[in-house]
């Protein structure tokens, strides 16, 4: 089990190096354990793409720490371009980064124009006609095919530029340049096709080699996206399985495996299990669950006093059914004793 | 082929306590039995009847019944028995540990040991021999090890045409292998009564036991612990 220090880092060498939806399921699972770490706060802003998760991290953020500039000023930003967001698509065409590049460009400011239209789709990047003119712009032929493919995302009823990207995916001579243009702006299927198709192309067993390594790496952050990630309540009945599994085996031996034998009082003792090793994980293991919250605040007791009084309960609810089916055990044991010797 | 030890680089986060503890325990009762009970004697068998998993004496619910589950794990015929058995768990034991926690892993090793039983037992249904031996268990551990570092390297005991080799081999080449020399004297059993010293169907208990514990119940484990190691 990684500590949780371990996992902020882990989160924060997977963002510099690009991967912001693993980043984004570290920061999850950290903040889950520690609510109250601003910078998780602040990273877990910059990391996702949802609007509104950036608002609610950004305020978090500034919350817990008040006089911490840059997260004011991240948190002022959002802000700012959520107001953009609402005045409607048509209002977004005359956002003043798209407006100042279309001026560059009449006026013949290409590499000007070129740096607003990159400013502009970091801030919308749900802008397709941004894309569009981004990728008209660009002279890198991968920019171009990066541009284009997300235009066409986002539009996908404009034939002529399908058909253009079509062509210019067709013609670039460098598939390996193209999966890494990609990769780094997080578009991993379109990176894990370039990938391997520089494989196929390859002229060198090096450059195979490379293609090869690079095809698994994007393939591995595929499948980190596709992680699931638990609800707490799904965690929380999860990590409590274990004691009521053991004792739910070891109960039917006990009856010569047939359910039916079972007496009544060990599906009492199950129940005292289930509700043991919810109560121990609940207080352990899944601090932040809202049924953890309401349990410590209803005894007005210090925390620790709680903590260990409801460790105990838990650890006699379960240990009590064990003891009782292997008091019965050792007694059956006796006979059999008796009937060998 | 038998596996000696696990050779990759990066070394476990934290000590394998409860490996340790086992194969301590394990010992334990072996040296025990073996100052109390001279050979093969009828005490010794008592004993076994009394301790060891008897299928005719769990359906019939005499004897120990769920405290046999877990005693049986802890009984070993001779040195050769729980030597082979606790190299194994040595082997897999300690990655397995290192990603449950030692608590869990009890649990996991136990639960391995208990479905082992069951199946065992519902296989050999009317027999009065006793079953013995943490094998169960340890297949259930080299379960999991298949599925959290199938690619693992090991450093395996191999006699080629008589010549001992000692090379590095996949974790699930020598687990598939050991999976499948259970089949066939398995499929013996179950189809013509066959009676063999080794509890095949409990090995296959504990290792299909332990792929539903681990698939299922911890399948977050899996998936987390799939992307973020690298092996």
């Amino acid at each position: 089990m990684s500590l949780p220090n371990g996992l902020f880092q882990n989160a924060l060498k997977a963002y510099r190096a690009g991967d912001f939806e693993t980043a984004k399921l570290l920061l999850i699972e950290f903040l889950q354990g520690n609510p109250q770490n601003e910078q998780a706060w602040f990273w877990f802003g910059r990391v996702t793409k949802n609007p509104e998760e950036k608002r609610s991290a950004f305020e978090r953020a500034v919350q817990l720490k008040p006089d911490w500039t840059e997260a004011q000023a991240a948190l002022a930003a959002v802000e700012q371009n959520q107001i953009r967001h609402t005045l409607g698509d048509w209002q977004i065409d005359l956002t003043d980064l798209y407006g100042e590049a279309k001026v560059a460009v009449e006026n013949g400011r290409f590499s000007e124009a070129l740096r607003l239209l990159k400013q502009h789709v970091q801030i919308n990047p749900d802008h397709a006609n941004g894309w569009l003119a981004l990728s008209r712009l660009s002279a890198n032929p991968e920019l171009k095919i990066i541009a284009l493919d997300k235009a066409v995302q986002l539009n996908p009823k404009n034939k002529k530029a399908k058909k253009q990207l079509k062509e210019l995916k067709s013609t670039h001579r460098h598939p390996l340049k193209l999966g890494i243009a990609f990769e780094s702006v997080g578009e991993l299927e379109q990176a894990y096709s370039a990938f391997r198709k520089a494989q196929r192309k390859a002229k060198s067993s090096a450059g195979r080699q490379e293609a090869q390594n690079r095809q698994h790496a994007v393939k591995q952050q595929i499948k980190r996206q596709q992680m699931r990630i638990t609800t707490p309540t799904y965690t929380l009945v999860r990590l409590a399985a274990g004691p009521v599994t053991l004792y739910g085996l070891l109960l039917l031996i006990q009856a010569g495996l047939n359910p039916l034998r079972i007496p009544f009082v060990f599906y009492v003792g199950t129940l005292f299990v289930i509700l043991g090793s919810l109560l121990l994980t609940l207080v352990y293991l899944t601090p932040n669950h809202h049924l953890n919250g309401k349990l410590m605040d209803s005894a007005p007791v210090a925390e620790q006093a709680k903590t260990a009084v409801f460790s105990l309960i838990g650890l006699f609810c379960i240990v009590l059914p064990f003891l009782l089916l292997f008091m019965q055990s050792v007694n059956r044991l006796e006979l059999l004793r008796a009937s060998l010797f | 082929m038998m596996p000696l030890n696990d050779v990759e680089p990066n070394r476990y986060a934290s000590f394998p306590i409860m490996t340790l503890g086992l194969i301590m325990i394990n010992i334990m009762v072996f040296s025990y039995e073996r100052m109390i009970f001279t050979g093969v004697s009828d005490q010794y068998y008592a004993w076994l009847q009394m301790y060891g998993t008897v299928p005719a004496l769990i359906l019939s619910r005499e004897g120990g019944g769920a405290l046999t589950a877990v005693t049986h794990m802890f009984l070993h015929g001779d040195i050769w028995h729980i030597s082979g058995n606790m190299l194994a768990l040595w082997v897999f034991g300690r990655r397995v540990e290192d990603v449950c926690g030692p608590l869990r892993f009890l649990m996991f090793y136990l639960v391995c040991g208990i479905f082992a039983d069951i199946v065992s037992t519902l296989v050999l249904i009317d027999s009065p021999i006793p079953g013995i031996g943490a094998s169960g268990a340890i297949y259930g551990i080299m379960s999991a090890y298949l599925i959290l570092f199938p690619k693992g390297r090991i450093r395996t005991f191999v006699l080629f045409f008589y010549v001992p080799l000692f090379p590095k081999i996949r974790a699930y080449w020598i687990i598939l292998y050991l999976l499948i020399l259970q089949i066939g004297p398995a499929a013996m059993t179950l189809l013509s009564g066959a009676q063999y010293r080794t509890g095949h169907w409990a090995h296959l208990g504990g290792f299909f036991g332990g792929l539903f514990v681990f698939l299922f119940l911890r399948a977050e484990a899996y998936h987390r612990v799939r992307n973020t190691l690298p092996l």
